[in-house]
């Protein structure tokens, strides 16, 4: 059995200082030993993309993401996008009502955070390519427009 | 209007104590959000409310409390579908309260929260259970939930009545508060009221007249906010104090029982056998009966869920296998499905209208029409994996589950732990998606079983995605043939279809002998055409692989199977094939009346009758189901079989008769239209030997953002009962996509997915060299169904398809150099690169380094090293890293000695002609030995020794000499001035080497020296006389090299003797202190 490791990181502003296994992903970190159960768990295998997070600004897929490697970095989950819906993103995704189920929107949110920091202003082929995580209810009418809201492109 | 607010878990305290639940739950340190408190006003529980309604349960449903706060209790499964907003609306509006005011909670497992079934003389019957499925939740409890608001509504303004001396047709609910009718002045407020209204028993209930308030308005889901910060409490996401994390690993092949297991493994605590097989499910009360689990076992830890998964995945389990189990082969059902549909037994489905079979048979050849079509077994894939979590104790079961049915959930409780019903409690969660996949129980008995092991600690159960995937109820698949007459006006006269198609109630016990499962031909039994004759009949496939509802159960096949017929015959008798469904529902009742409207705004919203642009085309499909709603869709589609397909558009209009919450209708049509072209497009499970080959995302194909249309929804509302909207728009995406194909190609897809149809490519192949027999892979896309792989136009005897995207295939006999092609039912791919076939021998020209100590990475360079399966150093085996065809890495492995390199390919093994050197080799120069040992400035020295090649420095003690590399071994050098006796040193770029000392001797002192000699010449036995300095103690006098005698007459004179076998050379005198040489030679002879 892997050992257990001790190390610090900054979630959503909050510095914690956890020990946990040391092969532990960050996506059971933040929901198991953490508490943030925001972030989801949908196939362990870096495809659906409910899992993506922000470490130090960067999206990534927090299911293939060694927890350890946060270690004295920024994590943002979809709770850190703001406790009371005032991000630019909830309000679009309020306005356009975008979820339905909503498991894969934390993940949806976080692509759609990271895309607009990189580009702003998306055009549809760069939403296509940038918002690639799976939704079986199929919310990608709303996510787009959600997007554009989100940009003042509607 | 505001969004209401929404609370979690649900208010049926049902034998719990709540604050006792509430102070444990809190207790866990910020662990699951509960939110909950007991609202100080009335709960109007069924004692008091269904007293005052004669019979009908109202009570569940309102509490109003003091502060006017209106909690409403939602009594299903809120899994994205909004129903757990459209229902409190429909109290809301007949309560007349303020939506902003109102706040909602998920009802768990309470049996007064049972669908209504009946409404006989006023008085309501509930059903059996809590479920939702069937697209059921909204048009289900409608008329139940209008008269509840109205009672309660009344009650209040009765109590106000009695309370003021008032007669309660002088009052009136306004907006939360009971008001005059003829001033409008307010008595007071509904939070006064409430409890006096319990009692009450109005006389006077009516519902609200339109316009309404919140009945039509897209009113924004209470769900929502939630969904958006991540405080939405999935089953998966429930925390509670002390709980234990458990996963499963279940049978990997239908049918198969657990045989042993081994011990806990590391990192877990228990191990716990789940139900499956033997269960006795027979004794559940449900109908139908709960589904038979697959066996398994469950790992607890009390870690995380990853680390439950990690440890169910570590545990040794062996399984027995059900006679059938090798036969759930996709190759073998697929022949049994096909021998059914020639030979089996058919049971027709109601209703059978005139004889088809006769005015098929009696048509003209040129007027019958027939096909046969397929679609494959669909997963639900629910993005939130099957989850539960149980926590029991000797007296109690408590579960938090995304599920749809709480009875059932409560049920299959029961059956686990032995309890009443009244002694369990479910709490409902958000469902990560439903699909009709958690109208299933699996997961609830395997929980309840876990937590029954762990008795008194609470234990979440989460299954990975490969368990989800691999253990679903599937959508059947169905192999099903049409046959149609048409007379000479393009009328169709007579519809048959055979319908082979497996059963989920022949799985679960309940289907009745010589009956229908209309599962197996909703969609077309009910098809909304008038067709003069009509049989539709069912052969029983009765394979073992476990089935289900998912999302539009029959109707998903069926209508695909039926409106791409029509599309054929429309085709066939070149009739546009809106026109062709006119004639098909000409009967003028309101059902076909509506329809018709749906075509007329189809074509409107569709553009039908106007061309699309060049390198489309559209197809349409029209569909009933679910309590009669209307659907018709017309999808717009680019592409070709070879380049692929892309919807464009999708143009839907839908009759529900009336909508709630139009927001949420085109919510769900626009779900319905991306789950239907998903399935359609990509999606079918595969079978080997009783095993789902797709196991998670990676080879289960779910549409993304980029196959994602947009898509136009038209709701029309003709006013007729209300039907159900969450599966509805499914059916016809199937049909109206390959109908627009057809159209756009000329090629008929009649075998779902559409992918299945797409052309193959190759994308490339290794290894790209090999002769006769070697086996290569081959990578590309719609491999599925290859006939053949050729080598240069010779056909490989041995392939095998991998996957969709991999075939592996054997060189064949005869085979030469040449591209690789790949063929399909759908076309021929052709590789773009060669493949060599020949004997292609390894070499191994060079070694870089060529020495080194263990873990050193040698570059080996040669040819034909493609695919190496071995690396060996001295015949130690080695790891190594194919770089191409000429150059494999490897690195030297510990315990290696020196010796050749050795590499082993699939084509022979190559060995290098030179050895590699192990070990640490120094480069360090050394000095073994100077010649001579001293001397004065000026002497020259020469310096052996060892890696001396590329010096840069010679000292003498410390003071550098001019100096020349003679080899490797010898420098000599130059003792220069100033230099003092000590050791010499030699510098390379390697090191420093240091001799033993070196003497300089100083000439004046000491060392002789020869100023002249006479004669000089002479044989041999000449006395030669020396004259020089410091002759003193003279050791040695030679002629060039051969030793004479001699005497020494002073210091500065030497008698000697020329020696036999001297020769012409230098005379040298050697003293303690030196050697003195002439300058000039002694000639002998």
């Amino acid at each position: 059995m892997a050992e257990n490791v001790t190390y610090s990181l900054t979630v959503n502003g909050t510095p914690y200082t956890v020990t946990a296994d040391s092969g532990l992903p960050l996506l059971w970190l933040l929901r198991d030993v953490i508490g943030l159960t925001g972030t989801k768990y949908g196939c362990a295998i870096t495809q659906c993309k409910a899992c993506s997070v922000l470490v130090n600004g960067v999206l990534e897929r927090s299911c293939d993401y060694d927890a350890k490697n946060a270690a004295g970095k920024n994590v943002t989950t979809v709770e850190g996008l703001s406790p009371d819906l005032t991000h630019k993103l909830q309000q679009a995704w309020i306005a356009e009502q975008v979820p339905q189920c909503g498991y894969c929107q934390s993940g949806m949110l976080m692509a759609a955070c990271n895309l607009l920091n990189k580009i702003p202003r998306p055009v549809d082929s760069e939403i296509d390519s940038y918002m690639d995580n799976i939704c079986a209810c199929g919310t990608y009418v709303r996510v787009r427009r959600g997007v554009k809201r989100a940009a003042g492109l509607l | 209007v505001s969004a209401g607010d929404l609370t979690l878990p649900p208010s049926a305290a049902k034998g719990f104590s709540r604050r006792g639940f509430l102070k444990s739950v809190l207790g866990a340190g910020g662990a699951m959000v509960v939110g909950f408190e007991l609202v100080p006003g009335v709960a109007w529980n069924s004692a008091v409310a269904g007293a005052a309604t004669a019979g009908g349960s109202l009570g569940v449903y309102i509490t109003i409390g003091a502060d006017e706060t209106v909690t409403l209790t939602f009594p299903g499964a809120e899994m994205g579908q909004g129903a757990a907003t459209a229902l409190p609306m429909i109290i809301a509006e007949e309560l007349m309260v303020d939506w902003a005011k109102v706040s909602v909670v998920l009802g768990g497992y309470d049996p007064l929260l049972n669908r209504p079934a009946s409404k006989t003389n006023g008085v309501w019957t509930l059903g059996t259970s809590q479920s939702s499925g069937g697209s059921n939740s909204v048009r289900g409890y409608h008329d139940y939930l209008r008269d509840l608001g109205a009672t309660a509504r009344q009650k209040l303004i009765w109590a106000a009545a009695a309370a003021n001396g008032l007669q309660p047709a002088d009052l009136q609910a306004v907006n939360g508060t009971i008001v005059k009718r003829a001033d409008g002045s307010s008595i007071g407020t509904y939070g006064q009221f409430a409890a006096d209204a319990v009692s009450q028993t109005p006389n006077d209930v009516a519902w609200v007249q339109p316009p309404y308030r919140y009945i039509g308005q897209s009113v924004p889901r209470i769900d929502i906010p939630k969904k958006v910060n991540g405080s939405a409490g999935f089953g998966i996401d429930v925390r509670l104090p002390g709980m234990l994390f458990a996963s499963v690993i279940l049978a990997p092949k239908y049918g198969q029982t657990l045989g042993s297991y081994g011990q806990v493994p590391a990192g877990a605590i228990a191990v716990v056998p789940v139900p499956g097989g033997a269960v006795p499910l027979a004794a559940s009360n449900t109908s139908p009966p709960l589904a038979q689990p697959m066996a398994g076992v469950a790992v607890v830890t009390n870690t995380t869920t990853w680390q439950a998964v990690k440890a169910a995945r570590s545990l040794q389990v062996t399984w027995v296998d059900a006679p059938y189990t090798a036969n759930l082969d996709s190759t073998v059902m697929t022949g049994r499905a096909a021998t059914l549909m020639s030979t089996g037994t058919a049971v027709a489905a109601s209703p059978v209208v005139g004889d088809a079979d006769a005015a098929i048979a009696a048509a003209p050849t040129t007027q019958r029409y027939t096909g046969t079509y397929s679609v494959p077994y669909i997963n639900h894939v629910t993005m939130e994996p099957m989850n539960a979590t149980a926590l029991v104790t000797d007296t109690s079961c408590e579960i938090w589950a995304p599920t749809q049915v709480q009875t059932k959930t409560a049920e299959a409780a029961r059956l686990i732990t032995g309890l009443p019903l009244s002694a369990i409690k479910v709490n409902n969660t958000f469902l990560g998606g439903g699909f009709g996949r958690r109208l299933q129980t699996d997961f609830i008995l395997q929980a309840v079983t876990v937590a029954q092991a762990m008795k008194g600690t609470p234990v979440k159960l989460v299954w990975s995605r490969e368990e989800d995937f691999t253990h679903d109820y599937s959508r059947p698949a169905s192999l099903t043939k049409l046959d149609a007459a048409v007379d000479a006006g393009g009328n169709i006269t007579a519809l048959k279809g055979r319908v082979v198609c497996p059963s989920s109630k022949k799985q679960n016990g309940s289907l009745a002998a010589n009956t229908v499962d209309s599962s197996a031909v909703d969609g077309i039994v009910n098809a909304l055409y008038n067709f003069p004759n009509k049989k539709i009949e069912w052969v029983l496939d009765p394979v073992e692989v476990p089935v289900g509802s998912w999302r539009s159960v029959g109707n998903s096949q069926n209508c695909f199977f039926l409106e791409t017929f029509l599309d054929e015959i429309a085709t066939g008798t070149r009739q546009d094939p809106i026109a062709l469904r006119r004639k098909l529902l000409n009967s003028g009742t309101p059902t076909h009346l509506r329809a018709l409207a749906v075509l007329d705004a189809l074509v409107t919203a569709s553009n039908w009758n106007t061309a699309p642009a060049s390198g489309r085309a559209r197809g349409m499909a029209l569909s009933m189901s679910f309590g009669d709603t209307i659907v018709g869709e017309v999808a717009e589609v680019s592409g070709s079989f070879t380049s692929g397909f892309k919807v464009q558009s999708v143009t839907v209009v839908i009759d529900p008769g009336s909508v709630i919450n139009p927001d949420t209708v085109r919510a769900q049509v626009e779900s319905a239209v991306n789950q239907g072209l998903a399935a359609a497009m990509w999606q079918g499970m595969k079978f080997t030997s009783g095993e789902p080959m797709m196991k998670n995302f990676n080879t289960y194909r779910m549409n993304r953002m980029k196959d994602m249309p947009p898509v136009n929804t038209v709701i029309l509302q003709s006013g007729a009962k209300m039907g159900g909207v969450g599966e509805p728009a499914l059916p016809p995406i199937a049909p109206a996509v390959v109908n627009a194909i057809a159209k756009l190609t000329g090629k008929r897809v009649r075998n779902l997915p559409i992918a299945s149809m797409l052309a193959p490519s190759i994308s490339s192949f290794t290894p790209a060299i090999g002769p006769v027999g070697t086996v290569v892979t081959v990578n590309g896309s719609y491999f599925a169904g290859v006939t053949a792989v050729k080598f240069n136009g010779v056909a490989a005897t041995t392939f095998s398809v991998v996957s969709n995207s991999q075939i592996t295939a054997t060189v064949p006999v005869g085979a030469t150099t040449g591209k690789i092609t790949v063929t399909t039912p759908n076309g021929t791919a052709t590789s773009t690169g060669t493949y060599t076939v020949g004997t292609v021998t390894p070499t191994i020209s060079s070694l870089s380094p060529t020495s080194g100590p263990a873990g050193t990475v040698v570059t080996i360079t040669g040819t034909n090293l493609s695919g190496p399966t071995g690396v060996t150093f001295n015949g130690l085996a080695a790891t190594f890293t194919a770089v191409s065809a000429t150059q494999v890495k490897a690195t030297v492995p510990v315990g290696a000695t020196t010796g050749p390199i050795a590499i082993t390919t699939p084509n022979g093994t190559a060995t290098s002609s030179t050895s590699f050197t192990v070990g640490t080799v120094s480069t360090a120069p050394t000095i073994s030995s100077l010649s001579p040992t001293s001397g004065t400035v000026g002497t020259a020295v020469a310096i052996n020794g060892a890696n001396l090649t590329g010096a840069t420095a010679v000292r003498f003690n410390g003071t550098t000499a001019t100096f020349t590399v003679n080899s490797s071994s010898k420098i000599t050098a130059t003792v220069p001035t100033g230099a003092t006796t000590g050791p010499v040193t030699v510098t390379t770029p390697a090191g420093t080497a240091t001799s033993a000392t070196f003497t300089v001797s100083t000439t004046s002192s000491t060392a002789p020296k020869i100023t002249s000699y006479k004669p000089s010449s002479g044989k041999v036995g000449t006395s030669v006389v020396l004259g020089g300095s410091n002759f003193t103690g003279t050791t040695s006098v030679t002629f060039n090299g051969v030793a004479a005698t001699f005497t020494v007459n002073s210091s500065i004179k030497i008698t000697t003797i020329v020696p036999v076998g001297a020769t012409t050379g230098k005379i040298a005198v050697t003293t303690p202190a030196g050697t003195a040489s002439t300058s000039g030679t002694y000639s002998v002879g």
